[in-house]
């Protein structure tokens, strides 16, 4: 069986595949990697012509299912990660709904090639997927086999159940591989994963530009999908070049986050050599606070906690703020922290404290938990919300165990990404999003109200991660993740700058060679202040670049984050450049705004409140003028008696795109 | 321990699986009867019937449900075989698909997977296929930016009077004229597609087709209008094998893959005669 040529995983896609061939070996034998000062190479490719000692802004996105998922295959779609590639450099690739034989209906392009993508399919079912795509094996026909292939209908009941037989598993704490098709000893399913780890490597490693151009990036990557007690526990893990362990240590073979974190240091880090990796949670805001739990006020015991703190913030320096199933920034109301409500916390939630809903005839409401609780049903838009669930409390929950436990776990990055379960890499305008799953495709049924998990009208079209490096290679990008010199958009490609230092001039902003001054008089996102000088303050370089082919900024917004000196976590939001604009409006038809709006703001914030006795955080966002939300959108393209009814809906009609970069922190000296 | 066993549902299971074999090997052997069709209903197919039971109703089925699915799979194993007695498979276009997608994914294992190539056969392979490694079209170019923000209604007559001027003065120092660009104020060795992650699509477009030499535009960017002096244009030209050493060999063993693919369905057609009526009887029929 481990000699199945991983060509056979796309039996279904007779067009595209690949034999599998080793090709880290073959590229090290062909040529050697030459690092300098700006890039350390672990791989063998030709440096790039193109790069930048204060780096480029590169956009792309790291979170990409296709046919190799267990929750794409089954609905007929048999895309591959060599198409999603294709689709994330520019090509052009099928869309459904399906026609009778089973072809897509439409097709897609992006209108700006990205610059790096991974493929995060789902691990758990890959040996799964590995046995039912034999026809010479001996499972091939049984129906779960049928039904994952996608051979069978899909949304009758009867599959219904057999889509359980995989869910199910990945609900528990107690995860296992499904008996129908592995057997008794689940060691079966361990092996026949491998010629579809082995395709995920090899496409990612075929679209890869390792050329002096450098034109397309690719990360080896696949998603770890924990979903205990129906809470959202996932996670991206992505490699830092083709070097990676000889399996996708899911959350079957993983089941705590400690246990993956452990498991890649012993089958990456410390087994294979040149492997480096990190682990991008996503959708906390589903989480009911199990993704991010404090480790003072935590289970693990006071003695193990801050080693287990420690591996955690080694492996996991960033999270996905926005994609598909909403904004994971901030939440208004938490009980424990003060801070003026943010309207802006608003922006593509997916449920809402108060709000009842009912399910398998029973109602909940979803509350806020208790201090260090852990709810239930996360993923069904219930159970409750934890303040540990969104980016800018977690932060604060962060400064807090670090001050009781002496490391601080949830020094986070922010990136945005899609979650794209159509390989459409990056596809995040919402004039033309297709939705997030098969089912979704057809316009009508993306604008209805979602039952489970949140989808359809209140989902949106995902985010971008932005990374800003020296040259767009994987050694480049990675070094950039593992810094956090990352930040996320809503979708469009806002370009913000952000620099904290002591001695950050008032005309900064005036200079033709801003991030030179930056990188001189500061450090960038994702960096620690230096010491505190003699009562200074902190003074912050921001700036952004608007999307040339999107809309115009409104603001800049800095959003401070601090522990006080009596313990009180808080937050405040300033608006640092541009203006609220209330008196433009968007043009419903055309999607044009009539106000103000700017190509590129810049400011110098200093924080005068600032007291060197506190742990703080400092973050940038940026604002867009209004444009139209995607439901609007859609059904304003269609001529007005062809709409579907589905079109009156009360979901907003416009919204604000914007970008998030990564904080820049400040600790005291102890003992100060 | 007979008691228990006796108790044991298993090995109830597989008595009376025992037992309908007897009964159905006696029925297809008995005498006087020309056995030509045999249907084998041995443990293993009751045991995945059980099975599929199980997972349908959460509960196994008793004695009767037994039979009855049994009795169920009997028909449904006699109605296929008379339908492929019969053709039926032939003219269904689903059945049709299904099979022919089965035997593709045999085909792939058959067609097998290329071997490394050398660095000689990657030569030949750049030497005949050069245009596809073509380094794109590069050009160098600066820009003076005019805002939009700033200048509002007055946009459009300020890059015509600064283009005038421009063109007219051949100004060497274009330092402070116009307003701070977002992006660089120059760019050496640009490709079309560098140019639209800089300053979108639209622009990149119509700055490629810009005649190099002298002041041209304005040109409309998502920032505002740009004049620009395109200094040098570097054609589209072959690289060095060196140069694409990698995406040679990915090209190279894409390309192989086909090959041996078609080789593999060659081969089969081979085997087959194909028939066309020629184009009038086509017509009639």
């Amino acid at each position: 069986m481990s000699q199945m040529p991983v060509s056979l995983m796309v039996a279904g896609v007779a067009a595209l595949c690949c034999g599998y061939v080793d090709a880290a070996e073959t590229a090290t034998s062909q040529q050697a990697a030459s690092s300098d000062a700006l890039v350390v190479y672990t791989e063998a490719r030709d440096p790039c012509t193109e790069r930048s000692a204060t780096r480029n802004a590169y956009f792309g996105d790291l979170h990409i299912h296709t046919g190799f998922s267990y929750d794409v295959r089954p609905f007929g779609s048999t895309t591959t990660p060599a198409d999603a590639y294709r689709f994330a450099r520019g090509g052009s690739i099928g869309v459904p709904p399906f026609d009778d034989s089973g072809e897509p209906t439409a097709t897609l392009q992006l209108r700006t090639p990205l610059d790096f993508a991974a493929v995060t399919d789902h691990a758990e079912f890959f040996g799964e997927l590995g046995l039912c795509m034999d026809p010479s094996g001996s499972v091939y026909d049984v129906p779960a086999c049928q039904y994952l292939r996608g051979s069978g209908d899909s949304i009758s009941p009867a599959s219904g159940n057999l889509f359980r037989v995989f869910v199910n598993s990945l609900l528990t704490d107690s995860p296992y591989q499904v008996e129908e098709i592995c057997g008794e000893d689940p060691a079966a399913c361990v092996e026949s994963a491998s010629p579809l780890w082995k395709a995920t490597q090899q496409m990612a490693e075929d679209a890869y530009d390792r050329s002096s151009r450098c034109e397309f990036t690719t990360f080896v990557g696949y998603e770890h999908t924990g979903t205990p007690n129906s809470n959202n526990y996932h996670r991206n893990v992505i490699f830092r070049n083709a070097d990676v362990p000889a399996r996708a240590i899911s959350y079957i073979d993983a089941p705590r986050g400690l246990d993956l974190w452990n498991a890649l240091t012993d089958e990456c880090l410390d087994a294979v050599d040149g492997c480096d990796v990190l682990v991008i949670p996503h959708n906390s805001n589903l989480s009911s606070g199990s993704m991010f739990p404090s480790y003072a006020a935590g289970s693990e015991t006071a003695e193990f906690a801050p080693a287990a703190a420690r591996l955690q913030a080694a492996m996991e320096p960033i999270m996905e703020i926005f994609q598909h199933k909403g904004n994971s920034e901030c939440f208004n109301g938490f009980p424990g922290i003060l801070g003026a409500p943010d309207e802006l916390c608003e922006f593509e939630q997916v449920r809402s404290v108060g709000e009842r809903r009912l399910i398998f005839g029973e109602t909940y409401e979803l509350r806020f938990c208790e201090e260090g609780e852990v709810g239930r049903r996360g993923f069904a838009a219930v159970g409750c919300v934890s303040r540990n669930d969104f980016f800018r409390s977690v932060l604060l929950t962060g400064l807090q165990d670090e001050a009781a436990i002496g490391v601080n776990p949830y020094k986070l990055g922010a990136i945005g990404s899609t979650d794209t379960h159509l390989a459409l890499a990056g596809a995040t305008q919402e004039s033309d999003w297709p939705g997030h799953l098969v089912p979704e495709t057809e316009l009508e049924a993306r604008l209805r109200s979602g039952l489970f998990s949140p989808q359809s009208l209140v989902s949106n079209p995902g985010g971008l991660a932005g990374i800003w490096a020296v040259e767009n290679s994987r050694d480049a990008l990675f070094e950039a993740m593992r810094r956090r010199e990352v930040f996320g958009t809503s979708g469009t490609r806002i370009q913000p700058r952000l620099f904290a230092g002591w001695d950050i001039d008032d005309k900064a902003c005036n200079l033709a060679d801003l991030p030179e001054y930056g990188y001189a008089h500061g450090v960038p996102m994702g960096g620690d202040l230096p010491p505190a000088t003699a009562a200074g303050k902190p003074r912050l370089l921001a700036s952004a670049v608007r999307d040339p082919d999107g809309a115009a900024l409104q603001k800049l917004q800095i959003i401070k984050g601090w522990i006080d000196t009596s313990g009180q976590a808080r937050y405040e939001v300033f608006d640092v450049a541009g203006a609220d604009n209330s008196d433009g409006q968007v043009n419903l038809l055309t999607g044009e705004w009539n106000g103000e709006g700017s190509t590129s703001l810049c400011a110098v914030f200093e924080d005068t409140a600032f007291d060197p006795a506190e742990s703080t955080y400092y973050y940038l966002r940026v604002v867009e003028v209004p444009t139209l939300r995607w439901n609007w959108a859609q059904c304003v393209a269609l001529p007005a008696d062809e709409r579907p009814a589905a079109c009156q809906n009360d979901a907003p009609r416009t919204i604000q795109e914007m970008a998030w970069t990564s904080p820049i922190w400040y600790t005291p000296i102890a003992g100060d | 321990m007979l008691r228990l066993l006796i108790r044991e549902p298993l090995i109830h299971f597989v008595i009376i699986g025992g037992l309908l074999f007897a009964a159905y090997s006696m029925l297809a052997q008995a005498p006087g009867e020309e056995a030509v069709n045999r249907i084998m209903v041995d443990t293993g197919l009751i045991d995945r019937l059980e099975r599929d039971f199980v997972r349908q109703w959460r509960r196994p089925p008793d004695d009767l449900e037994r039979e009855g699915l049994i009795q169920e799979y009997l028909r449904e194993e006699i109605l296929y075989r008379e339908a492929l007695a019969r053709g039926l498979d032939r003219n269904d276009a689903v059945v049709r698909q299904r099979l022919a997608r089965k035997m593709e994914a045999f085909a792939i294992i058959d067609a097998g997977v290329p071997a490394e190539p050398t660095e000689t056969e990657l030569r030949a392979y750049f030497a005949q296929h050069v245009e596809r490694f073509a380094t794109p079209e590069q050009i160098s170019f600066t820009h003076v930016f005019l805002a939009r923000d700033s200048r509002g209604d007055d946009l459009a007559a300020d890059a015509r009077t600064l283009l005038g001027e421009l063109r007219a003065a051949a100004v060497s120092d274009i330092d402070g004229l116009g307003d701070a660009p977002p992006t660089r104020p120059s760019y050496e060795g640009t490709t079309q597609r560098e140019a639209a992650r800089q300053f979108g699509r639209t622009f990149a477009e119509r700055l490629f087709e810009l005649p190099a030499g002298s002041w041209q535009g304005p040109v409309e960017s998502g920032f505002g209008l740009h004049l620009v002096l395109i200094i040098t244009r570097t054609p589209s030209r072959d690289p060095e094998f060196e140069q694409v050493a990698f995406e040679v060999r990915s090209d190279y063993l894409e390309n192989r893959r086909r090959e041996l693919r078609s080789a593999v369905f060659t081969e089969m057609r081979r085997n087959y005669a194909i028939e066309m009526p020629a184009p009038d009887q086509a017509d009639r029929q």
